[in-house]
């Protein structure tokens, strides 16, 4: 059986609650992609925005499935065999839409033109998690794995750029994939670390959105850090 | 050696040099600024012109013609920046 909600009991509520921020986040990063599509018509801006709106569909539906257990639990509403199983389907949609996203928007990063290789790419992450056993901790591995190589890539256009904005997308996928180590941790150390791996990640969309806000306001912050000689 | 401009680009570089002279310039001046050749500048002008983000005006002193940015084509020129910033955040 598949059990899909995890942390400690304080943190259900505003677990799911940071979930829905996440989801918002997203959702405005990914609506902006498509408005920059429709304005540029170059196809990496649709898969960007295709791979936000998936991250957003992530955390909508772990958020939902959170609140189905936690209310089935406390209220008894639904009748238990059944919300978890719900629940369980929610979270199984939560994992392919979260590895959807990441993929594409690393695609992107990474510049990788190839469709084929892509579509290999996903369906061996894919198979990796399905038929694994231990499919939380490969979930969060492989998250970790695809977040880790992001903030590489963009750790290298911050280089090159020096701009603030391109530093806030850099630290935010860093925080990501670092909340990843607390999400693995807690099966291994304490619940606890769930919470603390949240409240990284909530750093991490919250540069995001800073970022985000910024561009808006046609703000980059310019130039600032050391030059390269 | 420069990189090739895609269409937008282009489109940008064309609105931009109108809205550095202050909304107003001299065909001349643009086909200069604009680095295209004139048929090539004349179908973007045209594509433009279509959009309603480009006009043809006379200007009242000299009575030559001008071409002038519309309300449509700063906008484009406002979105067109948000999305070269995001994309240069990013770095993709």
């Amino acid at each position: 059986m598949i059990v899909s909600i995890n942390g400690p009991e304080w943190f259900y509520t505003a677990g799911s609650v940071m979930q829905i921020v996440f989801a918002l986040v997203t959702l405005l990063i990914a609506g902006f992609s498509y408005k920059a599509y429709i304005l540029a018509k170059d196809r990496k801006y649709k898969y960007f925005s295709v791979g936000f709106l998936s991250l957003a569909a992530g955390y909508a539906t772990i958020s939902l499935s959170n609140l189905l257990v936690f209310l089935g639990v406390y209220d008894g509403v639904i009748s238990r065999l059944n919300e978890l199983n719900v629940a369980n389907f929610l979270y199984m949609g939560h994992i392919f839409f979260i590895l959807t996203g990441f993929m594409l928007l690393l695609a992107v990063a990474l510049k990788l033109q190839q469709r084929r290789l892509i579509a290999l790419l996903f369906a061996l992450m894919l198979m990796l998690v399905a038929f694994a056993y231990q499919y939380y901790i490969k979930f969060h591995m492989i998250s970790l794995l695809l977040l880790g190589f992001m903030a590489w890539q963009f750790y290298e256009n911050y280089k090159e750029k020096r701009t603030l904005n391109a530093g806030l997308v850099f630290s935010s996928f860093y925080l990501l994939g670092f909340a990843e180590l607390f999400l693995i941790g807690m099966v291994y150390v304490t619940p606890m670390l769930y919470a603390v791996g949240h409240f990284l990640q909530l750093m991490g969309f919250g540069l995001l959105l800073l970022m985000f806000t910024r561009v808006q306001k046609g703000d980059n912050g310019g130039k600032h850090g050391r030059k390269k000689k | 050696m420069a990189e090739r401009r895609n269409k937008l680009e282009i489109i940008y570089d064309i609105l931009k040099s109108i809205q550095d002279k202050r909304g107003m310039i001299k065909p001349t001046h643009l086909l200069y600024k604009s680095n295209l050749s004139h048929d090539g500048m004349k179908r973007y002008i045209d594509e433009l012109k279509t959009n309603s983000m480009l006009m043809e005006a006379e200007d009242p002193k000299s009575g030559n013609k001008m071409f002038t940015i519309t309300e449509k084509g700063c906008k484009f020129l406002e979105e067109y920046r948000k999305v070269v910033e995001f994309t240069n955040s990013f770095g993709f």
